[in-house]
């Protein structure tokens, strides 16, 4: 047996160690709890964008600044 | 297999480094043989498969993160370090140089040093031939020889 096998039995062996080789038990709902963090994600991040852009809609075209004339009306045209 | 989940979860720490990592990939791969216990359950090894949906995961995951740090680290960031298991500094060493090896290479180093499986086990788990297994594990060895050598007791 060589050093570096050596070294890495006694390393196999230390993570056994700290591990254990006891039973673990499965998380069934564990997919679906993902599933609802990745929607929650998803609906928060909607309303972080949406929520300003809904808000500003009404304000998209800014009202003419005071002292301008008003729009003339077109004349109609001469026969 | 969740018999021996612990192992497994050993298994999967050696190769990405870090407990809570290593406890979410062996769930997912529990959680796949449960999905799939007809097909598994007619396996001659199913502890095998699973062994093998393992050391998969976790060599993906590794290749995810270290996309993920590159592209941190041009935006200055730095990643979570996770909780580090008790193990030695010379373990923690040893083991980050083995998972910095070619991915076949970490795998069967970690399944043959810590699962304590023969070359044939190895190569059922990773679906490949003895000679596969061998060649791979003689370059793993000599690159970690490389890096450890005689005498230096890190």
């Amino acid at each position: 047996m060589t050093s570096i096998d050596e070294r890495l039995e006694s390393a196999g062996e230390d993570v056994r160690n700290a591990f254990g080789n006891g039973p673990m038990s499965v998380d069934l709902a564990r997919p679906q709890r993902r599933l609802a963090g990745f929607a929650l994600a998803f609906v928060l991040v909607a309303l972080v964008i949406g929520a300003p852009a809904y808000l500003l809609r009404g304000e998209a075209t800014p009202p003419p600044a005071s002292g301008t004339s008003p729009p003339r009306e077109l004349e109609p045209p001469s026969m | 297999v969740a018999q021996h989940g612990r192992r497994l979860v050993g298994l999967a720490y050696t190769l990405v480094g870090s407990h809570s990592v290593a406890e979410d990939l062996v769930q997912d791969a529990l959680i796949a043989a449960y999905r799939q216990c007809d097909e598994v359950g007619r396996m001659d090894d199913p502890a095998a498969w699973v062994r093998r949906v393992v050391a998969n995961r976790s060599v993906s995951h590794v290749r995810r993160r270290m996309t993920e740090a590159r592209g941190l680290a041009r935006l200055g960031g730095q990643r979570q370090q996770h909780v580090i298991v008790q193990v030695s500094d010379e373990s923690e060493a040893l083991w980050a140089a083995v998972r910095r090896l070619p991915r076949r290479q970490r795998q069967i180093i970690a399944l043959r040093f810590h699962d304590q499986l023969s070359m044939s086990e190895i190569a059922d788990v990773l679906g490949c031939s003895k000679e596969s297994v061998n060649t791979h594990l003689r370059r793993a060895r000599a690159t970690l020889s490389r890096l450890f050598p005689e005498g230096d007791s890190r």
